[in-house]
């Protein structure tokens, strides 16, 4: 079942593999590079990022 | 769910400013879990070895920390920190984690061995401290399996195979074809205000065996993966 995770470190070499991992089990990432605090809407529906960094 | 990575790593950095340490080591993940409890997600949180203190080859989850540094005692305070806010907490502790990415900002050890060694600089590396590094491929799989995962606390995640640092940088050597004879072995020395780091790190991972299957790579098949992808 895809679910969706923020990443934190995305920049980082944990960050890149853990990214690249779950992206290709079809997760929908967001990473958090400037994003603290984390968006209100992350637990909600209309959450769609698939990916940004 | 939330996977935190995130960190000041560098032993020096984390000493030069211990309240902005603090705050990213320490305060970012406390917020995570807080936002984690508050929406019933899990958090997946990445410690380190160095909540040790360098003696032993075999640690456990339960083993009493012993932190060298302030790096090592942030990251230790972050695990509590994070425990006691979110249940539904994985803390993940590896070491000297290691991989490839071509747009990585700071190359990890063996990217760094490569590049030097690239160019024909010398490179002097100790020779006295022991660690059994952590390829990152086997560590994001981890982070898959933990997902749906019931498991709750800390997992000790690191490779098969225990070398000291000389040992690894010749091996990295050996697996890109580079000149093992521009590396000097040299004995570990700690200057006047420098934080410690262990001489002696390994984990027991038969938590992580019996909970996630964890069956590392040998270091030697995953510096051929990262050799394969590694473009200079």
């Amino acid at each position: 079942m895809t679910k969706r995770v923020l990443i934190t470190g995305a920049s980082g070499l944990i960050g890149r593999y853990v990214t690249d991992e779950l992206a290709s089990d079809h997760h929908l990432i967001l990473s958090s590079r400037g994003r603290f605090p984390l968006p209100a809407d992350f637990s909600h529906s209309s959450f769609d990022i698939s990916r940004t960094d | 769910m939330i996977v935190h990575t995130a960190a000041v790593t560098s032993i020096a950095e984390a000493s030069l400013d211990t309240e902005y340490t603090r705050r990213v080591n320490v305060e970012a993940p406390r917020e995570n879990a807080m936002w984690c409890a508050a929406n019933n997600a899990r958090l997946v949180h990445f410690s380190t070895d160095f909540i040790f203190d360098g003696t032993r080859r075999d640690w456990k989850e339960t083993d009493q920390s012993g932190p060298l540094s302030d790096y090592g005692r942030s990251k230790l305070e972050s695990e509590k920190a994070v425990l006691s806010t979110s249940e539904n907490t994985v803390v993940i502790r590896p070491i000297l984690v290691y991989g490839y990415h071509a747009d990585l900002v700071r190359p990890n050890f063996p990217i760094l061995v490569a590049e030097k060694l690239s160019r024909g600089d010398r490179m002097s590396i100790t020779s006295d401290q022991y660690r059994m590094p952590t390829y990152a491929g086997d560590l994001s799989r981890a982070v898959a399996s933990l997902i749906d995962h019931s498991f709750t606390g800390v997992l000790h995640l690191c490779g098969p195979d225990y070398l000291n640092i000389m040992e690894f940088a010749t091996l990295v050597a050996e697996r890109f074809d580079l000149d093992p004879e521009l590396l000097t072995a040299i004995e570990t020395v700690v200057r006047d205000g420098e934080d410690a780091r262990p001489m002696i790190s390994g984990f027991d991972t038969s938590l992580a065996a019996n909970t996630i299957d964890w069956d590392p790579q040998p270091i030697s098949a995953t510096l051929d993966s990262v050799r394969s992808i590694y473009r200079k």
